[in-house]
C-alpha cells in the first residue's frame, strides 16, 4: 500500500457533522520543481518567464498563479514551481534538463522535488483551528490571507502551508513524515469529525 | 519561547528556528594566521546584555540572519539580514 | 441524600438537575453548577482530610484555586484515572464522581498518623535536616527515607498509564485578558468593541468572578445583570474567543501565555475523540491581567479546625452556591470586607455569634460597620480570637482584646476569617513585573512592567467594583494595538481602593500557651513559631525561610500564607516588610497535568518516525529494524529459524560471495547547482574537486573549523554545472545548514545553489561480484566494466514493473566488492527494489540491513562518523592524511598543523583481531597489561567490532596510540563492566582485498 493508498483509505469524513464537515485528503503532486536564484537580477527572473510564463513572487510568503502552475514562495531565492496531477491543461514543468541548464545559464538553478514532498487538503469551519493544534503559524485572515503560504512545522514536522481559500489549506510534507504528519492531522480533527481514533 | 522576527517571514515561534552561535565574531581569511583562526574558532566572549547572533529560519524560509537579544531579558532588540547591520531596534 | 445546608433559594445553581456522588464511600447529593467543596458542605461535611505533617483534621478553607486542605483524591479506584490532590473547591461536581480524602489511614475520622500532632514538639522546621543527617554516611539516610517516604506525601499518583488524550492549541490575539470577572468583561468588551482580537479565559465555568461585587450595581444594572449582558454582548464579536475552565498559568518571553482548558473533567462521559486538557499557547500582543485577588488568613491557636474558613469563601458558598457553611457563625477581621460576610451569612440565616474586629470602636462607624449592628450583629472592637477549640469541627472560639485580660468562649461551628486581600499579581512577576508594598492594602500591588502587561481590578488592588470595571474599560482600550501603552515601562494606575476604613494589619495573634499551633501554612503545617524558629538560626532571606520551612510549597504555593510568612518574618528582623521581599512567583499559576505538556507527542510521536519508500516491502519480507536518528532502517532479515545475528552473519557472506542489496535511502543528498560548485566543494572537502569530471563521483572529507572530522560522502557531477554530494543520515541536516551558511554569510560571491533532494530520491546499493549481470538486466545502459567503469556516474532509467523509470546509477562501493548505487524518485522506490530483487533471484540475491553493512565496511576498515570520526579525530588519525590537498585552502586547514593535532603518540585507526578464539568485547579499552594496578594505563579503545563471517574471527577497528606503528604487536582489549579480557593482534584497519582489486573487476 502506498502512503497515498494508506491515506485515501483513513480520510475522517462525518457526513453528519453538519454543513461544513472537516475534510482531510490528499492532493496528488504531478510535478515540484525547486527554482532558486537572486530575483533582483533580470536575466534570471527574465528567464524563468521565459521558461514558465510567471514572474516568481518576491513578496515573503506569497504565491502567484499562471495556468495550472502555482508558484510558492520559498525564501528570498527560492520557489517552488508546483503543477497539481489532474489539471487538464498541459504543463510547463517538463524537460527538466534543458531548462535547468537554461537557469543555469543565466545565474539560477532548477532542482526536480516532484517525490520529495506529499500534500493534504484540509478543509471546513475548523480547518485554520486543527491546523493550529500543532502549528504556531497565526491562521487568522489578516495575517494569513486567501493566496498565501508560509512554512513551519506541524507537530515536529517541517510543512509547507498554502490557503487556497478562506476555509481550505493545502499542506505539504516531505515524504518520508508522511504517516507521522496524518497521524497528528486525524488525531487533531478527531473530535470535529467521525470516527477517527486518538493516537495510541 | 521566544518571538523570533525573521527577517523575511516577520514573527515566528522559537521552534521554527535554529541558533548559529555569536555573530560579532569575524571569520578570518583564508590566509590568516593560526592565532587568528584559534581566535576564531575558540574565543568567545559571554556578555551579559546585548547580543548579536546568529539564527536560522530552519523550518521557515532557509535564511540566516542577525538577531540582537538581550542575554539577561532574553528581550528581542532587532533583527537583520545578512550583509545588513544590526540597527537600534525592533525592525 | 437531602443537603441539609442548602438554603432554599439562591446561587449559580442548577436546583433541577440533581448529581449524586460519593465522598469517602459516603453517597450524597448535590446539583449541577456545584463544586465537590460546595455540594460537600451542602451535606454538611467540613472534615476532607488530614494536615501533611501532623496529620491535624483539615477542613474547606476557601472557594478557590488558592485552597490548602480539601485536596482529595479523585476516582480513587479507577487506577488509570485516579488523580490526586484534586482541588475540591476547583472541581466541577458531575453525576458519579467518587472521591476520597488523602493523608490518613485507617481513615479522616481516626488516623493513626496523628500521633505525628501529638509528638509535634520533636519535630520542628528542619527536622528532617537535622535528624536524619547522622551518622553521615548515604546509607542511613537511605534507609530513615525509606520510612519518610512511606509517611509524607498527600495523594496516590496512578500507577497506570495515562488513557486520557491532551492536545495543544496554539492562538494569537491582540488583547488576552486573563481573568473572567467585572474587571475582564469590561477590559475584554471593551477591546473587541474596537476591533481588536480577543482571548478571555477564566479558571471558573462561569463569568462574574470573585464573590465581592455581589450585590454591587454596574451601569444602573444589577450586577448579574451586567454580567449576562457583557458575556452576551462579547460572543457577538467575531474575534473573541471565550474560555471558561482554562486557568492562565504562566507568563513566557515573547507575551506567549500559556493556559489550560478543562474540557471535559467536568463531565462524567466525556465525548469521544475530546482531549480531556487542552493547552493553550497563546501569543498575545498586549495582556490585561484580571486575577482577581485572593484573601488571606490570620494565624491564631487552633486556627486550622475545620470549619474555618475565609470569610470571602464563606460569602461565596451562601451567595454562589446557596449553601450554609455553617448554623453559628464568628466573623474574625482586621478590614471591612468581612462584614459583608457577616451581613450575607445573617440574611441566609445563619446566627452570628460574633463579629470580631481588631481595629478600635473608634474606627468602626461607617455605614457598614452601622448596618452590621443594625442587624442585630455584635461587634467586638479591639479583639481578637486568641485560640479555637474542637476536635473535627470547630466548637468554640476563646477571645480577648488585644491589648489582653481574660478571654471570653464563643460557642460557634464555623470562623470566618479575614486577614486582608493579595491581589493575584502571578503573572504579572513572572512578566518581570516589579511588586510594590502598599501601606494601607498590606500587601504588594503591581508596580511596574517592561512588557505589555496590564493589571487592573483587584489584581491591581482596586477592590471597589465599579472602580473595577473603570479600570478593566481603560486597560481594555489602552491594550488594543496602536494605543500606545507598550510604548515604555508603565506604572500601572495606584488605586488603593480601600472604600471605607483602612486595614489594620494583624498577622498574628500572640500565643497564650506555649504548645499551640498558630497555622501561616496550612498545606505544609508551618506554624508561626516555625518562622520565628527559623529567623532564630539564620534562615531569615525569604528563599530560605521558603526552604528551611516548606512555607509556600506545595500545591497552592502560599496564595494564603506567603504574606503572612514574609510579615511575621519582617516582625521577627525589625524591618518593614518591603526589606523582607516576596519569593519568585514561578508558573505554573496553579499545577497542570503532566500529560498536558505532551499533548499528542506521546508513545510512538515522542519524535516522528521517518520511513523509507521501501519500508513495507522489507517489513512484508520479515526485516527487524533499528531506528538510526529519526529513521526506520531494516537491521537483517531473518529467516524462520535465525537469529538476527544469524541472518547479519549469512546476508554479509552473500555479498561477499554473489550479491546484495540494501536500501540506502536515509543518506543524506543535496543537490548543488551554479558555475562555482567545484570551487565550493574545494573550500569545504579536503581534497581536490575542480578536476572531478562530468559523470564521476569522488569521495571526500569534510572538517569542522577546528580541523577535526565532520562528515563524509561522495559527490557526483550530473552536467557542467550541477552536482550531487550525499552526506552521512546523521549529518546531513548539519552539512545542509553548514553549506547555505557559508553561501548565505560568507561566501556571497559563490555562485552556487543548493537544495536538499534526501526526500526525492530512494536510494539502494547492490553489492557483490554477481551485482554486475543483475544490474544490467535492469538497466537501459551499458554498465560493462569498460563503459561503466569504478566512480562512474549515469543518468539513465531502471526497468520495473511499472516501465522505465528514471535513475541515477553511481558505480561505488561501500562493502568492497563491485558495487553500484541506483537513485529513483522516491514514488519509483518500491518498483525499482521489485525490480532489482526479481532481476537477481537467479544470481542468488538477498537484502541486507545495517548490520551486515557495518560487518561488510568494519572488514574494509571503512570509518563511520560517530565511532571512528569521534569529533576528536583527525583525517591523519583515521589514515586518510593523504586526502588533504597541500595545493588548496579547505575549512579546517588553518588549525591542521597544532602541535595536539600532529603528535606522535596521537591516536590512530587500526585493525584487530581477537586471539584464542575468543569474542570481541564491546566497548573496550585496550592496555599493554591486564593485570596492571589500576589505574590501568590506557593505549586506546574498540570503536567498532563484530564477527567476521567472511574471516571467521572477531574483529574490530579501533583508536590506539601511535597506532600505525604497532601493527603486529599483542595487546589486550579489557572490559571491567563485562569483566573480560581479550588477547588482541593489531594491524591495519582493512581485513580484506586492502588494494581494493574487486572494486575495479
Amino acid at each position: 500500500m502506498s502512503d497515498q493508498d494508506r491515506i485515501a483509505s483513513g480520510i475522517p469524513v462525518d457526513p453528519h457533522a453538519g454543513p461544513a464537515p472537516l475534510v482531510l485528503a490528499p492532493i496528488a503532486i504531478a510535478t515540484a520543481w525547486n527554482v532558486q536564484g537572486d530575483p533582483t537580477r533580470a536575466p534570471f527572473s527574465d528567464e524563468v518567464e521565459n521558461l514558465f510564463g510567471v514572474r516568481v513572487p518576491t513578496v515573503a510568503n506569497t504565491t502567484v498563479r499562471g495556468g495550472t502552475l502555482l508558484a510558492l514562495w520559498l525564501g528570498p531565492r527560492s520557489w517552488l514551481l508546483v503543477h497539481a496531477a489532474g489539471a487538464e491543461a498541459s504543463s510547463s514543468l517538463m524537460d527538466f534538463e534543458a531548462k535547468r541548464d537554461a537557469l543555469n545559464a543565466h545565474g539560477g538553478a532548477l532542482f526536480d522535488v516532484s517525490a520529495s514532498r506529499v500534500a493534504f487538503t484540509i478543509r471546513g469551519a475548523h480547518a485554520a483551528t486543527v491546523l493550529a493544534k500543532n502549528c504556531p503559524l497565526d491562521f487568522h485572515l489578516r495575517a494569513f490571507p486567501v493566496g498565501g503560504c508560509a512554512q513551519s512545522l506541524f507537530g515536529h514536522v517541517n510543512a509547507l502551508f498554502y490557503r487556497p481559500e478562506a476555509s481550505s489549506f493545502t499542506m505539504m510534507v516531505a515524504r518520508s513524515f508522511t504517516r507521522d504528519a496524518w497521524d497528528t492531522l486525524r488525531a487533531s480533527a478527531a473530535q470535529y469529525g467521525g470516527d477517527v481514533a486518538p493516537p495510541p | 519561547m521566544l518571538l523570533i522576527p525573521c527577517p523575511w517571514c516577520g514573527p515566528r515561534n522559537q521552534i521554527e528556528f535554529t541558533y548559529g552561535g555569536d555573530a560579532t565574531v569575524q571569520r578570518p581569511g583564508n590566509d590568516a594566521p593560526e592565532a587568528a583562526w584559534e581566535a576564531f574558532v575558540y574565543m568567545r566572549d559571554n556578555p551579559s546584555g546585548p547580543h548579536d547572533e546568529l539564527w536560522l529560519h530552519s523550518a521557515g524560509c532557509r535564511s540566516w540572519f542577525k538577531l540582537r537579544r538581550d542575554t539577561r531579558t532574553h528581550d528581542i532588540l532587532g533583527s537583520a539580514r545578512m550583509g545588513d547591520e544590526l540597527g537600534g531596534e525592533s525592525p | 441524600m437531602t443537603q441539609p445546608h442548602r438554603l432554599p433559594e439562591g446561587g449559580i445553581i442548577d436546583r433541577t438537575r440533581a448529581l449524586r456522588f460519593e465522598f469517602d464511600g459516603v453517597q450524597h447529593e448535590g446539583y449541577a453548577g456545584d463544586t465537590l467543596a460546595s455540594a460537600l458542605l451542602a451535606n454538611g461535611v467540613h472534615l476532607v482530610g488530614r494536615s501533611f505533617k501532623y496529620h491535624r483534621p483539615r477542613g474547606i478553607f476557601s472557594a478557590g484555586a488558592e485552597e490548602p486542605n480539601a485536596l482529595v483524591q479523585l476516582s480513587p479506584a479507577s487506577g488509570a484515572r485516579t488523580e490526586p490532590n484534586v482541588k475540591a473547591t476547583m472541581q466541577a461536581l458531575y453525576d458519579g464522581l467518587i472521591a476520597a480524602s488523602q493523608n490518613c489511614w485507617p481513615s479522616v475520622h481516626f488516623d493513626v498518623g496523628a500521633i505525628n500532632n501529638v509528638m509535634s514538639c520533636l519535630m520542628p522546621a528542619g527536622f528532617y535536616y537535622k535528624t536524619f543527617m547522622w551518622p553521615p554516611t548515604p546509607k542511613w539516610w537511605l534507609k530513615y527515607e525509606h520510612v519518610i517516604r512511606h509517611a509524607a506525601g498527600m495523594g496516590r499518583a496512578a500507577l497506570a498509564p495515562d488513557p486520557d488524550h491532551y492536545e495543544h492549541q496554539y492562538a494569537h490575539c491582540d488583547v488576552l485578558v486573563v481573568g473572567g470577572g467585572l474587571t475582564g468583561l469590561a477590559a475584554a468588551h471593551t477591546a473587541a468593541k474596537a476591533g481588536a482580537r480577543v482571548i478571555l479565559c477564566d479558571e471558573s465555568a462561569a463569568w462574574g468572578g470573585g464573590v465581592g461585587d455581589i450585590g454591587a450595581t454596574i451601569d444602573d444594572r444589577p450586577v448579574d445583570r451586567w454580567i449576562a449582558d457583557t458575556v452576551r454582548d462579547c460572543a457577538r464579536f467575531d474575534d473573541i474567543t471565550l474560555l471558561p475552565r482554562t486557568t492562565a498559568f504562566g507568563y513566557y518571553d515573547g507575551n506567549l501565555v500559556g493556559a489550560i482548558e478543562r474540557v471535559t473533567d467536568h463531565l462524567s462521559e466525556p465525548p469521544a475523540h475530546t482531549p480531556r486538557q487542552r493547552l493553550w499557547k497563546i501569543r498575545a500582543k498586549s495582556v490585561v491581567l484580571a486575577s482577581g485577588a485572593i484573601e488571606r488568613g490570620i494565624a491564631y491557636a487552633n486556627n486550622d479546625l475545620p470549619g474555618t474558613m475565609l470569610a470571602g469563601a464563606a460569602r461565596t458558598y451562601a451567595r454562589r452556591y446557596g449553601v450554609r457553611p455553617g448554623t453559628r457563625a464568628v466573623v474574625f477581621t482586621n478590614n471591612d470586607s468581612a462584614y459583608l460576610t457577616a451581613l450575607d451569612l445573617h440574611d441566609a440565616g445563619v446566627a452570628i455569634a460574633a463579629v470580631i474586629d481588631a481595629r478600635p470602636a473608634s474606627q468602626l462607624t461607617r455605614g457598614l460597620h452601622q448596618h452590621a449592628r443594625a442587624s442585630g450583629l455584635a461587634i467586638l472592637p479591639d479583639s481578637a480570637i486568641i485560640g479555637a477549640r474542637g476536635g473535627r469541627r470547630v466548637a468554640s472560639v476563646d477571645v480577648a482584646t488585644l491589648a489582653g485580660g481574660r478571654s471570653t468562649r464563643v460557642d460557634c461551628d464555623l470562623v470566618c476569617v479575614s486577614g486582608g486581600w493579595n491581589p493575584a499579581v502571578h503573572l504579572f512577576s513572572q512578566a518581570r513585573g516589579k511588586l510594590r508594598y502598599d501601606e494601607p492594602l498590606a500587601t504588594f500591588v503591581p508596580d511596574i512592567s517592561p512588557l505589555p502587561i496590564l493589571p487592573a481590578g483587584a489584581a491591581n488592588g482596586c477592590f471597589d467594583p465599579t472602580a473595577a470595571v473603570m479600570e478593566g474599560r481603560a486597560a481594555g482600550a489602552a491594550a488594543i494595538p496602536g494605543a500606545g501603552m507598550m510604548a515604555s515601562p508603565h506604572h500601572s494606575p495606584r488605586t488603593n481602593g480601600v472604600d471605607g476604613t483602612a486595614l489594620q494589619p494583624l498577622w498574628a495573634v500572640p500565643a497564650t500557651r506555649r504548645t499551640a499551633k498558630r497555622f501561616v501554612d496550612l498545606q505544609n503545617d508551618v506554624t508561626v513559631d516555625d518562622i520565628a524558629l527559623a529567623a532564630r538560626e539564620g534562615y531569615v532571606s525569604v528563599e530560605h525561610l521558603k526552604r528551611y520551612t516548606t512555607l509556600g510549597m506545595g500545591t497552592d504555593q502560599g496564595k494564603t500564607s506567603n504574606i503572612i510568612g514574609l510579615a511575621l518574618m519582617a516582625e521577627q528582623l525589625d524591618l518593614p516588610i518591603p526589606k523582607v521581599g516576596t519569593t519568585t512567583f514561578r508558573p505554573p499559576y496553579t499545577p497542570v497535568t503532566l500529560g498536558a505538556f505532551p499533548g499528542h507527542e506521546t508513545a510512538a510521536h515522542v519524535e516522528p518516525t521517518r520511513y523509507s519508500a521501501m519500508h513495507d516491502w522489507h517489513q512484508e519480507h520479515g526485516a527487524r529494524f533499528v531506528n538510526a536518528g529519526l529513521w526506520k532502517r531494516p537491521h537483517s532479515y531473518p529467516r524462520p529459524g535465525e537469529t538476527e545475528d544469524d541472518a547479519a552473519n549469512r546476508e554479509a557472506r552473500n555479498v561477499r560471495t554473489h550479491v546484495g542489496l540494501v536500501d540506502v535511502s536515509t543518506l543524506g543528498k543535496i543537490e548543488l547547482q551554479g558555475r562555482d560548485v567545484a570551487e565550493l566543494l574545494n573550500r569545504v572537502y579536503i581534497n581536490k574537486w575542480d578536476t572531478l569530471a562530468l559523470g564521476r563521483c569522488r569521495y571526500g572529507v569534510m572538517l569542522r573549523d577546528d580541523g577535526l572530522v565532520m562528515d563524509d560522502g561522495t559527490t557526483s557531477r550530473l552536467s557542467a554545472t550541477h552536482y550531487l554530494m550525499t552526506t552521512t543520515t546523521v549529518n546531513a541536516v548539519r552539512v545542509m545548514q553548514q553549506l547555505e551558511y557559508l553561501l548565505q554569510a560568507e561566501w556571497r560571491n559563490l555562485d552556487v545553489y543548493a537544495t536538499s533532494v534526501t526526500e526525492q530520491w530512494a536510494a539502494a546499493a547492490l553489492s557483490g561480484p554477481k551485482a554486475r549481470e543483475v544490474l544490467a538486466k535492469v538497466m537501459d545502459i551499458d554498465v560493462s566494466n569498460g563503459a561503466f567503469p569504478f566512480l562512474a556516474v549515469a543518468t539513465c532509467h531502471v526497468r520495473t514493473a511499472q516501465g522505465l523509470v528514471p535513475a541515477r546509477a553511481f558505480r561505488m562501493s561501500y562493502s568492497g566488492e563491485l558495487a553500484y548505487e541506483i537513485h529513483v524518485p522516491a514514488d519509483h522506490g518500491r518498483a525499482m527494489w521489485e525490480a532489482i530483487i526479481k532481476a537477481g533471484d537467479d544470481a542468488g540475491i538477498m537484502p541486507y540491513g545495517t548490520e551486515a553493512m557495518s560487518t561488510l565496511r568494519i572488514e574494509k576498515g571503512h570509518v563511520v562518523i560517530g565511532p571512528e570520526a569521534d569529533g576528536r579525530t583527525t583525517a591523519d588519525d583515521l589514515g586518510m592524511g593523504k586526502l588533504v590537498n597541500p595545493a588548496k585552502w579547505c575549512i579546517g586547514k588553518p588549525l591542521l598543523a597544532r602541535p595536539a593535532l600532529t603528535a606522535p603518540d596521537r591516536w590512530q585507526l587500526v585493525g584487530l583481531t581477537a586471539l584464542d578464539g575468543a569474542r570481541m568485547p564491546r566497548a573496550a579499552k585496550i592496555v599493554a597489561n591486564p593485570d596492571h594496578a589500576l589505574p590501568n594505563p590506557m593505549l586506546g579503545h574498540v570503536t567498532s567490532w563484530c564477527y567476521s563471517p567472511n574471516l571467521d574471527a572477531w574483529i574490530a577497528l579501533a583508536l590506539l596510540a601511535n597506532g600505525r606503528a604497532r601493527h603486529g604487536e599483542v595487546l589486550w582489549a579489557l572490559s571491567p563492566l563485562a569483566n573480560v579480557r581479550v588477547r588482541v593482534k593489531v594491524g591495519p584497519p582493512c581485513f580484506i582485498d586492502p588494494e581494493g582489486a574487486r572494486l575495479r573487476v
